[in-house]
């Protein structure tokens, strides 16, 4: 099985604060300054590969695994990261343009990748990444490569060399499905996924070989024929302030404070539950 | 005869009121460890004794009559207040002991802007004294990454230091005077002046005892003003380890005092700084106090770093955020449990120090043998954060993916083997093995090692104060 | 313009998602001609009981097996591009939000998921919706038609009269199809019917700082003696510490209760999004400068275990009087 696992490297948007949340003429916010990290629900994509990895290896066959993301040399250390977790091959397509609300533009570069390797046939990704909160890219990459798609993935298993089982969340309950791939697996809240931590002597070992970096002009045979314009553009971006007028409980010890809270306040609140 | 656990906890609930004497298996449990065995606590495994209860102590008089009661009767006491202790202080190594808990006496006594003093009974939580000065405009200028937990009795019997000591200082400048019990229930105040030469700085028996020798019960430490505004952060990287630690010194030995000087390696950095540090060291400073003596102080710094064309400016905003949420809470320890538990990859920390002339020494020789010797290590690295006229300290940081084996054996598979590298290169060096947790109760070993022939000042002290061997068995001096 | 409504009938948030349909479309501009609402509904479901919820008055029924996209969105893509409408809303539930991604594709349009607000522009429209992890509001232009848009489930819902006279303009039976060929076997075990989390009127969030599984546990034993039902954010539900029905946020379920307090939560915009329509909101946290502080009407600073100790014993103390 040959599984490619596209990836987004995202800042850690918690660490912002207040002032920081400015826009800028060009519809940007500055983000540059605060620690990255793997986008979680890739982080789940990821760390879900490898765990069927490690399956196939108990079961004595091996799948070929591929990490993906399009971004500048920043996401060079994960992709090498990876790399000495075990995906054989880390790619970056490095992109110019403003990919934050373009899923389509992704899921195209994604797609003219697969196709151009024409080896794979599992895709997973996560269901969306934090900045643009699309929702759509792994939606898209499915149409475009004509594969089938589950949604709200939450675990993989190994069933033979060529059939796997998929839970997923629908809003009807939880969905296993014994496939066939190919298929695109876009993964949601699933429990028990952090990355694993790569050893120093495996990140050594990678260390020497360059990460692969390919254009948007690399992939031209294989994009030339996908729709790349949208029609959708962002007009407008402006901070959502969440703040009530907070009052602040003081007492001298915690179950004054508790008293006060019910006495004052939730006693009432609750009778008109 | 040793008292049974029963007849400890009945004769405990007679001198204190009973709802301070916790007996429940949970708290016990907790109870019986610090952060130096979090690796075995995740997987619910507790190997250490368990102790016979936890006492909350609500005064002075309490902290007496416990302390009198377990004399009497050889108890091992393990006195504890904010419980974020590193190295195995907290652990009850012998059976059926006390750990008298001393975070319900959490008054701040005095806040003394006149003369530049506040004082706090041990519980107290270090950012509530914090905040509270800073709404008066002053500051500790103590901040350790535990703050948010720490309590101030733990922070002086650590001999603790936090991250803006080189201007500051570590808890031992910034204590006055103290109210300690010891275990023959005496109870001494060393008060409040400037300096004397009244005999030596008796303070410092006091000061880094580790719950070794007596309990503290209450603190003076000096305020400062609080200045933020006149704060300046510089930050650079840099190709290796040896020419941060000649800036640092360069600073230092100029008579500069900056705030915050910090020199990470690549590993490190690579930690906390990946969105900019590009597999580089880095090198922090911040430049704070009067606005003339922090403005002195960056443009010092500045022109000692243009020394050294190998340093890249970097915008500060790259640092600022790091550095804001640098500090230790209660959710990033549980986020940070769940991780553990899922990847098995665990991460300690052993802190040195010693003259410039051999740091970079150790920190090469440590670093390469932990990458030679030891199996499945994930981050060797290392940072200088407290700089001194005659050298600095350095903070190892060594994380590894826990491989076939117990929770319990984690320890003697991984850390130890670690401490010991660490510990050995120093002391023969010519360093220290301890900065600022502590010995706790797993660099005892070494503890001779460590002061040579000075030991026998050190020994002499438990034998004069602690007699009967009731405190903190195991803590400094080894168990036996 | 013309419009069309999808709405996915087997989910349990169907009714009120036809509720907020027909609120949506009420505040449009007159349509061209009769908006149309298709509806998939489950086989044993009753379709008197479907069209009852109708948000318009024509609809078209599709009885299916379960909700599977590759099997409905053949379907749909038959039976609209034909004569396509110029935008469709599709329920902002997990099946509506792929449908709505994956129909545009097929048929050329642009899409856009999650959307909270719109506004037609002459014959292009303004959509806006949460992003960057909704600390900000994005506003997006869309140019490309069929307009194929899912809809927040966090959306305003008036209760507007059912429209008179539903009438069902085709029905069909879509329960013979197989599943598509990649699907070997599949399984469902069902959720409750009623989500606890959207009906209840007092939730009890709990965050990470509730530190273990066994903290929740007790935490839940609490919710209970309170009379509320336990929620847990996006770190808790990863962590195994609670099973991920019990989910609050923008990933999980989007609840408007009476009252909620926020027990241990950081208050990122990720999980306040799920309580935000709460009428009053408790927080209670050791860091003052958590943003859960700032969103709650009344805010505590202290351990979180105490004070639910002494609020359950309160309670208990006036029930039995």
């Amino acid at each position: 099985m040959n599984v490619l696992v596209s990836f987004k490297v995202v800042p850690d948007l918690d660490l912002l604060s207040g002032n920081d949340w400015t826009v800028d003429g060009n519809c940007q916010v500055e983000t540059r300054f605060v620690k990255k990290m793997i986008n979680p629900y890739d982080e789940s994509a990821l760390e879900l590969a490898l765990k069927l990895a490690d399956q196939a290896g108990n079961a004595g066959f091996s799948i070929d695994l591929s990490a993906l993301t399009i971004a500048d040399s920043g996401s060079d250390l994960t992709l090498k990261s990876l790399r000495a977790l075990g995906y054989r091959q880390a790619i970056r397509i490095a992109e110019e343009d403003d990919l934050r609300f373009a899923p389509e533009k992704v899921a195209a570069l994604i797609t003219a990748y697969a196709r151009q390797r024409d080896d794979f046939n599992l895709i997973f990704m996560g269901r969306q990444s934090g900045v643009g909160d699309n929702a759509k890219t792994p939606l898209i990459t499915a149409e475009l490569l004509g594969w089938p798609c589950i949604t709200q993935v939450t675990g993989v298993t190994m069933i033979s060399q060529h059939t796997l089982q998929v839970s997923a969340i629908s809003d009807q309950g939880l969905v296993t499905r014994t496939i066939k791939p190919p298929c695109l697996l876009a993964v949601g809240n699933a429990p028990f996924s952090y990355l694993r931590v790569p050893t120093l002597r495996a990140i050594k070992e990678q260390a020497e070989q360059p990460i692969d970096v390919i254009t948007r002009s690399d992939l031209k045979n294989t994009l030339s024929s996908l729709p790349y314009n949208p029609g959708i553009n962002l007009i407008k971006l402006e901070p959502i302030s969440r703040k009530r007028n907070s009052v602040i409980i003081e007492g001298s010890n915690t179950a004054e404070k508790a008293e006060k809270l019910y006495q004052q306040y939730l006693k009432g609140w609750l009778t008109e539950l | 005869m040793a008292l049974t656990r029963e007849a400890i906890v009945t004769a405990l609930v007679d001198i204190v009121d009973p709802d301070q004497v916790v007996t429940d298996e949970a708290v016990l449990k907790e109870s019986s460890i610090d952060r130096f065995r979090r690796f075995e606590e995740l997987h619910g495994v507790y190997t250490q004794p368990l102790p016979a209860a936890v006492v909350y102590v609500r005064s002075t008089s309490d902290v007496v009559k416990v302390l009198q009661f377990a004399n009497k009767h050889g108890i091992n006491i393990v006195p504890r207040t904010g419980h974020t202790a590193t190295e195995g202080g907290l652990e009850t190594v012998v059976e059926n002991s006390l750990v008298v808990d001393g975070s319900a006496m959490n008054k701040v006594i005095k806040i003394d802007p006149v003369n530049m003093q506040a004082t706090c009974q041990c519980g107290t939580p270090l950012l509530v004294l914090e905040d509270q000065l800073r709404e008066l405009g002053y500051t500790t200028g103590h901040s350790p990454q535990s703050k948010p937990l720490a309590q101030l009795g733990g922070l002086v019997a650590t001999r603790s230091i936090g991250q803006f000591s080189t201007l500051y200082g570590g808890i031992e400048e910034m204590v006055v005077g103290l109210e300690a019990v010891f275990p023959n229930g005496q109870i001494t105040r060393i008060k409040n002046v400037p300096r004397r030469a009244a005999g030596p700085d008796i303070r410092h028996i006091i000061i880094g005892n580790e719950g070794a020798l007596c309990y503290i019960t209450e603190i003076t430490v000096k305020i400062f003003k609080f200045m933020p505004e006149n704060n300046i952060l510089l930050g650079y990287t840099l190709e290796n380890m040896k020419t941060g630690f000649e800036i640092l010194r360069e600073v230092m030995v100029n008579g500069y005092r900056p705030s915050v000087a910090r020199l990470y390696d690549e590993e490190d950095g690579a930690y906390h700084f990946s969105h900019f540090a590009n597999n580089r060291c880095v090198l922090i400073f911040m430049a704070e106090g009067p606005k003339g003596i922090a403005e002195a102080t960056a443009a010092a710094i500045e022109e000692i770093v243009t020394r050294f064309p190998e340093c890249e400016k970097v915008d500060t905003r790259y640092i600022k955020t790091w550095f804001d949420h640098l500090n230790w809470d209660a959710t990033d320890i549980a986020q940070e449990r769940a991780e553990i538990v899922e990847t098995k990859n665990i991460g300690n920390t052993t802190e040195i120090s010693a003259n410039w002339e051999i740091i970079n020494q150790i920190y090469e020789t440590c670093t390469e043998r932990m990458r030679n010797e030891i199996p499945d290590m994930t981050i060797i690295g290392g940072h200088s954060s407290h700089s001194y006229i005659n050298g600095t300290n350095l903070y190892f940081v060594h994380y590894y993916n826990v491989v076939d084996c117990k929770p319990e054996e984690e320890i003697t598979k991984y850390h130890w083997p670690i401490k010991k590298i660490i510990v050995e290169e120093t002391i023969k060096a010519g360093g220290s093995m301890c900065h600022h947790h502590g010995v706790g109760k797993h660099r005892t070993p070494w503890i001779k090692d460590e002061h040579g022939s000075s030991y026998y000042i050190l020994e002499t002290l438990k034998k004069a104060f602690d007699p009967q061997g009731i405190m903190n068995r195991g803590t400094i001096y080894p168990k036996s | 313009m013309k419009y069309r409504l999808i709405i996915n009938g087997c989910s349990p948030g169907f009714a009120t998602d036809c509720r907020s349909m027909q609120t949506i479309v009420t505040n449009l501009p007159a349509a061209d001609n009769e908006t149309e609402t298709i509806v998939f509904y489950h086989y044993s479901d009753q379709k008197t009981k479907i069209m009852a919820q109708a948000p318009t008055a024509s609809i078209r029924l599709i009885r299916i097996k379960e909700f599977e996209a590759d099997t409905v969105l053949p379907f749909l893509e038959e039976l609209e591009s034909p004569a396509p409408a110029d935008l469709y809303l599709f329920s902002g539930d997990y099946g509506g939000s792929e449908l709505a991604v994956r129909f545009a594709c097929r048929l050329g349009g642009s899409s856009l998921a999650a959307v909270e607000d719109l506004e037609l522009i002459g014959e292009e429209i303004n959509c806006s919706k949460s992003v960057y992890n909704g600390f900000m509001r994005g506003t997006f232009r869309l140019s490309e038609k069929p307009y194929c848009l899912s809809v927040s489930r966090g959306m305003a819902t008036s209760d507007l009269m059912r429209p008179p006279g539903v009438k069902a303009l085709s029905e069909t039976d879509l329960t013979e199809r197989k599943w598509p060929e990649y699907i070997l076997k599949r399984r469902i075990e069902k959720a409750e019917s009623v989500n606890k989390l959207k009906a209840a009127n007092f939730i009890l969030a709990a965050g990470r700082g509730v530190k273990s599984k066994d903290n929740l546990i007790m935490l839940q034993q609490n919710a209970a003696k309170l009379g509320a039902e336990l929620g847990v954010s996006r770190p808790v539900a990863m962590n195994g510490w609670a099973p991920l029905n019990k989910l609050i946020g923008a990933s999980g379920t989007l609840a408007s209760p009476k009252l909620c307090i926020a027990a241990a939560v950081s208050g990122s915009p990720a999980f306040y999004i799920g309580i935000e329509k709460s009428k009053r909101i408790i927080a209670i946290n050791t860091d003052p400068d958590a943003p859960m502080i700032e969103g709650a009407d009344l805010a505590i600073i202290d351990h979180y275990e105490p004070v639910i100790d002494q609020l359950v014993r309160l309670i208990e103390k006036d029930k039995t009087g």
